[in-house]
């Protein structure tokens, strides 16, 4: 539901007439800002984003966190929405599976959709969010570890083996790709970082045929960051890095 | 007339000259695929599954039935009962109708529901402009309940006044083997008529579960049912008498069911999951006492584990739709927790097996009760199941199994995770090892002894067809490499997993070896009927098939293993396969699992043979064969001799000028008995086709704290015809985990009170499933109709197709191998599934 639906719902009785409690507050998904009105005070994180915003990348698996198919991340940490009151996420930094598919499938999504494909894929969103927010701070996860990680999640159709196996494959993608961004950087830093951007940013307006918000890839940072750098919004810096969230908050500009 | 790039409907009849019009008449149909680039078709990879269907999957671009939304969208919600037998004597909603933002409530008597028979069936609905708002209306909803005493113990049914008019018994078999078949009959029915008397209550309730070995050597076999003949025994036989529990099965999908409804006028179209939409609309017209024309069904993509949704939130969702005209969308979700109450076990067997000191089995006796709930019919075909495979895949002189399914005020019973097969295996199983133990020999040794034979009889007295696999997958499954122990050194891989309190020195391996058989015609099945449609085309690319069936893909590659059906039918890569939109097209009876796949398979190659016939009329002329004798091979059409031989692609472009379109339907039939006919399998009579699996199982266990850690199962399988090898490997997996959740599953005691609560079921995790190490599986039939043909060149009784049933064998194999290794890892023959390593006694 867009913007204006929403406006619209809770204008019609959905929830402000009949004394129910409502909400005006604003979101930052994947970059943007979102705006929500007329929302009841007791929605979780998860109705909000599929029901009022439209992100319906994220499912709906069980309502009590146990599932994991609701896996966002917020401020780069994976969270469960079904269990986050809508109204004490603003403020914070939310990154949904959308934002990795355009404009094409990233490596983790590709990986999934390789390994696990053959299965159901419900719970491949969810997965694929705790598989990036995993990346990003172990390049070379031992099975063990994929394992755990993945053990917040409930997958009925496939075995383990696909996971870890997808997760190896976008580990050598990654890396493979920080390498080059690393080279591009050496050649000719922030001319040819803009220069990217703009392109990317110019083929997605041109596959959506919708002004887009411009947004960044929060976990996947394409330079070493300098010191007082601007960091991207809703992840950590660089990987690897211990820099504490207060560093973070102060730099984000 | 130019050439279409695409086809808007499934056939434009326009096109065929009057003269090619064929007998088949194009079926109304849709695309069964959904996500972006609808009209490409998936290329042939490896799984057969394509590129662009996953990749909509992992990107969560894939519409679900809960992804759907429409303008004026209603939620709906749902309220069950507290009590599991009571009458409604009144029910009040005028409190709830009030609320604003509510459009309907229904509930008691409104909603046609005047008596309780289960606790958490559904006595009323409600449709509002917002899920918060529609569970609110609900709970003011005020339901006058006058309870009465349900009847919730299985064991009382026997005795108990009845609570239905057709009794509390709702389906009965025995079966027996080794006595003569007039006395066979005449037992049969002296139980029947006298349904078991309060000492066979008794007895029944007498045999306690899991207490001691159970193993008497030297002694004779206690009484057993009524008419049971106690001869003498040699000495130094052993008998082993157990009695299991089955706690009812949950399935837990993936997702929480959602169903959408959308009124057209009169009409309503519902998004819903459902693997046989003919019979699913059938069922919901008749519940809402439309006709079937107003209703149309749409299979929506699979959110994996559940086999269809509740028909309870069906009904409601189309219920307010009609009700309120406007899209609602039911979400059967978790806030809806209901106690359910019952701890009692669904299913309890009894069983007796007798073998000789040198191992040889001689004879084996089970008892069942299944408890079916409220609504047992369904129970009835888990009943069958399991009394024709009840002594397992061993050759034993005298078998004798009775079982019933009773009637309680229990919620009817959820589909059963691989079926009477996995209940049969795991007890089989069971009882092997614990003879083995009682004999000291090992539990391979017994069961290799013992190993079933083709020629040999089950318990309905019906010979295996061909049981030769058996010792091949035995084989294959003990010369597998084992996973190395101790695990680690990762603190993970030991019992107790993330909670890393693994230890060496509490820790014992557990193996076990286990053999399991599916049945795939029942003697008693009536007919199944699966019908298809293709067409053959051409457009700018080239040649493209068309296939209309009814069969849904849950995301288990069903549609992948038709369209490699047509390719290697028709040689056209490209295939496209479609869902019929006008009900009572491409009829088809309910198809039991197991069968499914193998009569829509055959419905498509059937349809795609007669086409190809159609298609090459020109070039048999040519040739001067007749076009039935013509295969495609490669690139290459051939004559069945292959003396004859024309490429393809010029034998295409030739008869597919013009946008010509060949058309054909394609029908498959099974009866479980009768005459054989043309496109109809009976098996032979006296003949039963089993498939089988070997298992086996390592299972770890920390002593001290009771915790068991499933490592690695080890797959052997004869799949008959591999014709999607991806898909067979991916069912197998699917079956391990299903059992190893069926098994390990561990419910926090007390926390059984509330249905649909993920987190109390605290089912394995991914560090707590095993690894599945599936091996090469044995190819032993290569399957067509002309079975004769197939005979005279040694392939012993395929099936058409070559097809068996995978995934119901993986399940009931891995069930009953994971509880061998885990009895081994405990060293105590524990009875109860699902297993918990901590309790000593029988579970209450």
């Amino acid at each position: 539901m867009s913007e204006a639906d929403a406006g619209e719902a809770g204008a019609h009785a959905g929830a402000g007439s009949g004394g129910w409690p409502t909400v005006d507050f604003e979101l930052t998904v994947n970059g943007a800002p979102q705006r929500v009105t007329g929302a009841w005070v007791g929605e979780n994180l998860l109705f909000v984003l599929r029901e009022r915003l439209g992100f319906t990348a994220v499912k709906d698996g069980c309502g009590e966190g146990e599932c994991g198919a609701c896996t966002v991340l917020m401020e780069g940490r994976p969270t469960t929405a079904c269990l986050v009151p809508a109204v004490a996420a603003t403020g914070l930094a939310i990154e949904t599976p959308e934002v990795h598919a355009v404009p094409q499938p990233d490596p983790v999504a590709a990986a999934l959709a390789v390994h696990a494909g053959a299965g159901c894929g419900f719970c491949l969103p969810g997965i694929g969010m705790e598989m990036r927010a995993l990346l990003a701070h172990n390049g070379k996860p031992s099975a063990a570890a994929i394992r755990e990680t993945l053990s917040g999640h409930r997958c009925r159709c496939l075995p383990p083996e696909r996971f870890i196996a997808a997760t190896r494959d976008a580990a050598k993608t990654l890396a493979h790709k920080q390498a080059q961004a690393r080279a591009q950087a050496d050649a000719s830093a922030q001319d040819a970082q803009d220069a990217q951007a703009e392109r990317e940013l110019q083929a997605e307006r041109e596959l959506q045929a919708e002004p887009q918000p411009p947004h960044e890839s929060p976990i996947y940072p394409r330079v070493p960051a300098q010191a007082g750098e601007r960091t991207q919004p809703g992840g950590r810096a660089r990987a690897g890095e211990n820099d504490s969230e207060h560093e973070q908050a102060g730099a984000r500009s | 007339m130019s050439t279409p790039t695409s086809l808007p409907g499934f056939l434009i009849s326009e096109q065929l000259p009057d003269a090619e019009r064929g007998a088949a008449q194009p079926v109304e149909s849709e695309l069964a695929e959904y996500g972006p680039n609808l009209t490409e078709p998936s290329p042939a990879t490896g799984d057969g599954i394509g590129r662009v269907v996953p990749a909509a999957k992992a990107t969560g671009r894939y519409p679900y039935a809960a992804d759907l939304g429409a303008p004026g969208m209603l939620w709906a919600a749902m309220i069950r009962s507290p009590h599991a037998r009571a009458v409604i004597e009144g029910c009040d909603t005028s409190a709830a109708e009030a609320m604003p933002g509510v459009h309907a409530v229904l509930a008691g008597p409104g909603l046609g529901v005047d008596q309780v028979d289960y606790l958490g069936q559904c006595v009323a609905i409600a449709a509002a402009e917002h899920p918060a708002i529609a569970r609110a209306a609900l709970s003011a909803v005020v339901i006058d309940y006058r309870p009465q005493e349900p009847l919730t113990d299985p064991r009382q049914a026997f005795n108990a006044e009845p609570i239905h008019e057709d009794g509390n018994i709702a389906a009965h078999r025995f079966f027996t083997t080794g006595r003569d078949a007039v006395d066979r009959v005449a037992a049969a029915a002296e139980l029947r008529k006298n349904a078991p008397s309060a000492r066979r209550a008794e007895a029944f309730q007498g045999l306690k579960p899991g207490r001691g070995p159970g193993a008497q050597p030297d002694s004779r076999e206690p009484e057993g049912g009524d008419g049971a003949q106690a001869e003498p025994e040699p000495s130094r036989s052993v008998s082993v008498i157990h009695g299991y529990e089955f706690a009812r099965p949950a399935n837990w999908p993936a997702g929480p069911g959602t169903v959408f409804a959308v009124p057209h006028g009169d009409a309503i179209e519902i998004h819903t999951l459902t693997v046989d939409p003919g019979r699913d609309r059938r069922a919901l017209a008749a519940a809402l006492g439309r006709p079937e024309g107003e209703i149309r069904l749409v299979p929506a993509p699979f959110t994996g584990g559940a086999i269809a949704d509740d028909a309870d939130l069906r009904v409601a969702a189309a219920l307010l739709a009609a009700r309120t005209g406007r899209p609602v969308k039911a979400v059967d979700g978790s806030v809806g927790h209901w106690p359910a109450g019952t701890a009692e076990p669904a299913a309890r067997v009894h069983a007796i097996h007798v073998a000789d000191a040198d191992g040889t089995l001689r004879e084996v006796r089970v008892e069942l009760v299944i408890d079916g709930g409220a609504e047992p019919a369904a129970a009835e075909a888990l009943l069958d199941e399991y009394c024709r495979l009840a002594a397992g895949p061993y050759r034993v002189p005298k078998v004798e199994v009775q079982g019933w399914v009773v009637r309680t005020h229990n919620p009817p019973l959820a589909p059963w995770p691989g079926g009477g097969a996995a209940l049969a295996a795991v007890v089989a199983e069971a009882q092997m090892d614990a003879v083995a133990a009682a004999l000291g020999v090992s539990g391979l040794e017994a069961r290799v002894k013992n190993l079933m034979r083709t020629g040999d009889r089950l318990p309905d007295g019906r010979k295996v067809a061909a049981a030769d696999a058996l010792p091949e997958l035995v084989a294959a499954v003990l010369d597998a490499s084992v996973p190395p122990f101790p695990p680690g050194p990762d603190v993970r891989e030991f019992p107790g997993t993330i909670g890393r309190t693994g230890e060496m020195t509490r820790l014992r391996r557990g193996v076990g070896v286990a053999l399991a058989m599916v049945d795939l015609v029942p003697p008693g099945l009536p007919e199944e009927l699966a019908t298809a449609q293709v067409a053959l085309t051409s457009d700018v690319h080239g040649p493209i098939a068309h296939v209309s069936t009814a069969m849904v893909d849950t995301g288990a590659g069903q549609h992948a293993m038709l369209r490699r059906i047509v390719r290697e039918v028709l040689g056209v890569q490209r295939v496209l396969v479609r869902r019929p939109t006008a009900p009572g097209a491409l009829p088809a009876t309910p198809l039991a699992s197991g069968r499914a796949a193998w009569l829509h398979g055959m419905a498509v190659q059937r349809a795609a043979q007669a086409v190809r016939a159609q298609a090459l009329e020109a070039v048999g002329a040519q040739l001067a064969i007749s076009p039935e004798l013509l295969e495609v091979r490669g690139d290459r059409v051939v004559s069945y001799d292959g003396m004859l031989s024309r490429p393809l692609d010029e034998v295409y472009r030739a008869a597919l000028r013009g946008a010509a379109v060949y058309l054909a339907d394609g029908e498959f039939r099974v009866r479980g008995s009768g005459p054989a006919q043309p496109g109809v399998f009976v098996p032979e009579p006296g003949q039963a086709h089993v498939a089988f699996a070997a298992h086996r199982a390592v299972v770890d266990a920390d002593t001290e704290l009771g915790l068991l850690r499933p490592v690695r199962v080890t797959a052997a399988h004869d799949v008959g015809r591999a014709l999607v090898p991806g898909r067979i490997e991916a069912a197998i997996a699917a079956g391990v985990m299903s059992a190893a959740s069926a098994v390990f599953a561990d419910e926090a005691p007390g926390a059984r009170a509330y249905a649909g609560a993920l987190a109390c079921a605290q089912l394995p995790t991914a560090l707590d499933l095993p690894e599945v190490d599936v091996l090469p599986p044995v190819q032993s039939s290569i399957g067509d109709l002309e079975t004769t043909a197939l005979r005279r060149r040694g392939f012993s009784a395929p099936l058409p197709l070559g097809y068996q049933p995978v995934g119901r064998i993986a399940h009931a194999a891995a069930a009953a191998a994971l509880a061998c290794a885990a009895r081994d890892a405990l060293s105590a023959h524990r009875t109860a599934i699902p297993i918990r390593p901590w309790e000593t006694g029988p579970v209450l």
